[in-house]
């Protein structure tokens, strides 16, 4: 800067004497008599005036280079300030500081925000680095010391989290990052950025202790599963375990009021059973671990179907299924599933007719109506010639504790549905109801490009 | 064999429980000598006891103070002397957790207990007159639960 400045006016001066010099030369041709020169007879080709005009030309063209390199240069000067501003202004913004050490004078440099940052008044700051050193909460200097000492010895980059101690009292939780670099001197500077990450550590502070809450919220649900699963059902299978005692060997000495009572309670622990299973049943599909694997949903069907034979065989059900898909999925969850919608359609059945079901496996193109996408989905449709239902319920049997019917006539407590629609949001796919004189169609929707990522998840 | 008593003990912290399984086993027609312990500690004392009749099925019920099933269940095994001692997990809880370690830590059969007197005579007759050596031989967690 200071160099260009001089050259501008050096030539300037030069530039202005010469042409004043050239000037006078040629407009006095021939007659100049000189104190200093001798008698020279100057005329109007003179070498002399030649030479001058020629240097005077030189000059004056140097000086116009220079005058628009130096314009140039203001330019850039002007762009670097305004680059140097912003990236202040950056620094303000991000909560960030900048600043290094010359490892070798020992010089510490920081950028103006460093004061901010660290709540410091410029007066009261010595730039060193013991100065700032001093500013860091008392138990995290030596972690903090240690970083800086190994990094400029083994040149190992850090990255820190440390508390400072503001002017004022507060405590700030600073994120220092920084590395040993050499300039074209070979000079060693620890050059580092500090930010401001109070903020974010108090919010995690917060998520943090939410998220503890919620694993305590977790862990109840767990023991009171264990619970309802043990020791909600241990008195209750007592009290069916001597309701059977007194069947078998004493039912005949009872009056027959007793014995009517007896069968009402027989009956009321065995309905509080079912509830207890299927609410287990149910929290558990609600559980977070959820394993994935490869599922064979032919193999689940069997096992569903064996497992129900003996009312398959009483009702005579007819059976009539396509090869189903091996899938991504939760076993048991999908065994549920299954066993769910065909004990249903089991239970529902017509009575004057055979009992069918018929599960149509498919792959199918469904229109996502938030994306307005269309993706593959396989369609799985479980359809019967039961008894039906009423269109306007198509939504709410799936609500949980929902029931169309008198236990009376049909048993059942209005969660097996609710499963099965939480089961296939476990699979991000969904469950649809449909229903007409001719029986029931339950279509399940399993998505197709999910099956990666599901197995992903797990 | 077949004048000679199977020897039967039963670890349970439920007295009602104990006295179902009593009765049961009375009605059941293999020969049997019951004994009835109150939780894992005083199994275990009994195991350790030389004086006492080693049994040759020990009903272990998993939920029980001072010492659970499991636990009894590893020391037994670590147990050369008992190495071959049948255990049959008798448990309210059929969580496949349960179901699992105690398959994979080595007992020989899991039964739920039932709710019912004639299903509990029905599954004792059952697993009494298996031929233990034979059904340990071929080892299968689908096998491992008693299906009632």
């Amino acid at each position: 800067m200071k160099r260009t400045a001089f050259n501008i006016k050096f030539l300037s001066i030069s530039s202005v004497v010469l042409i004043t010099v050239t000037v006078f030369l040629w407009f006095y041709q021939g007659d100049i008599e000189s104190v200093v020169v001798e008698k020279i007879h100057i005329t109007n080709n003179h070498p002399l005036i030649f030479f001058l005009a020629t240097v005077t030309i030189f000059l004056f063209l140097i000086l116009v280079a220079t005058h628009f390199d130096s314009k140039k240069l203001s330019q850039t000067n002007k762009k670097l300030q305004i680059l140097n501003q912003s990236f202040l202004q950056a620094e303000k913004l991000a909560s960030l500081a900048h600043w290094n050490y010359n490892c070798k004078t020992r010089e510490f440099y920081f950028t103006e925000n460093l004061k901010i940052l660290l709540g410091i008044q410029l007066h009261d700051f010595k730039p060193s680095i013991k100065s700032f050193m001093r500013l860091i909460h008392h138990d995290d200097q030596r972690e903090v010391w240690t970083a800086f000492k190994d990094t400029i010895r083994y040149s190992k980059p850090f990255n820190i989290i440390h508390r400072i101690i503001s002017q004022d009292g507060h405590v700030k939780y600073i994120k220092t990052v920084g590395e040993l670099i050499l300039d074209s001197q070979r000079n060693r500077y620890l050059i580092c950025i500090s930010m401001d990450i109070t903020e974010m550590t108090l919010k995690n502070r917060i998520l943090e202790s939410k998220n503890r809450k919620l694993e305590i919220f977790n862990s109840d649900l767990a023991s009171f599963n264990y619970v309802a699963s043990h020791d909600l059902q241990a008195p209750l299978r007592k009290i069916q375990m001597f309701i059977s005692r007194i069947n078998e060997s004493d039912a005949n000495n009872l009056t027959p009021n007793a014995r009517e009572y007896i069968s009402r309670i027989h009956a009321a622990a065995g309905y509080m059973q079912l509830l207890i299973n299927d609410l287990l049943m149910f929290s558990r599909t609600n559980a977070a671990s959820k394993k994935f694997e490869k599922t064979d949903l032919n193999e689940v069907l069997n096992n569903v179907i064996n497992e129900l034979n003996e009312i398959i065989e009483c009702k005579r059900v007819k059976f009539r299924y396509d090869t189903l898909p091996i899938i991504e999925g939760i076993p048991y969850q999908l065994h549920q599933l299954f066993f769910h919608l065909i004990s249903n359609s089991i239970k529902f059945s017509n009575p004057e007719i055979i009992p069918e079901i018929n599960i149509v496996s498919q792959e199918i193109g469904r229109k996502d109506e938030i994306t307005d996408t269309v993706t593959k989905v396989i369609k799985i449709d479980i359809i019967d010639n039961g008894i039906g239902f009423d269109k306007q319920y198509s939504e709410k049997i799936f609500n949980l504790l929902f029931r169309l019917h008198d236990r009376d006539k049909y048993q059942g407590n209005g969660l097996g549905l609710a499963i099965c629609k939480k089961v296939m949001e476990n699979h991000n796919g969904s469950i649809e109801a449909f229903s007409n004189e001719a029986g029931s169609i339950f279509s399940l929707y399993f998505p197709l490009n999910c099956q990666d990522q599901l197995s992903k998840q797990s | 064999m077949p004048n000679k008593p199977l020897n039967i003990l039963l670890a349970d912290d439920d007295e009602d429980d104990r006295f179902f399984f009593k009765e049961a086993i009375d009605k059941v027609k293999v020969k049997t000598n019951l004994t009835l312990v109150n939780d894992g500690v005083e199994l275990m004392r009994y195991l350790y006891n030389p004086e006492n009749i080693k049994p040759h099925v020990v009903f272990l019920d998993l939920n029980m103070p001072r010492k659970g099933g499991i636990e009894c269940l590893e020391e037994i095994r670590a147990n050369k002397d008992y190495k071959d001692l049948m255990i049959a997990i008798y448990s309210t809880s059929a969580s496949d957790s349960d179901i699992e370690e105690t398959f994979v830590k080595g007992a020989n059969v899991y039964i739920r207990k039932p709710n019912d007197f004639k299903v509990l005579r029905k599954v004792l007759s059952d697993v009494l007159s298996i031929n233990w050596q034979y059904h340990t031989s071929g080892l299968n967690i689908e096998h491992f639960v008693l299906s009632i």
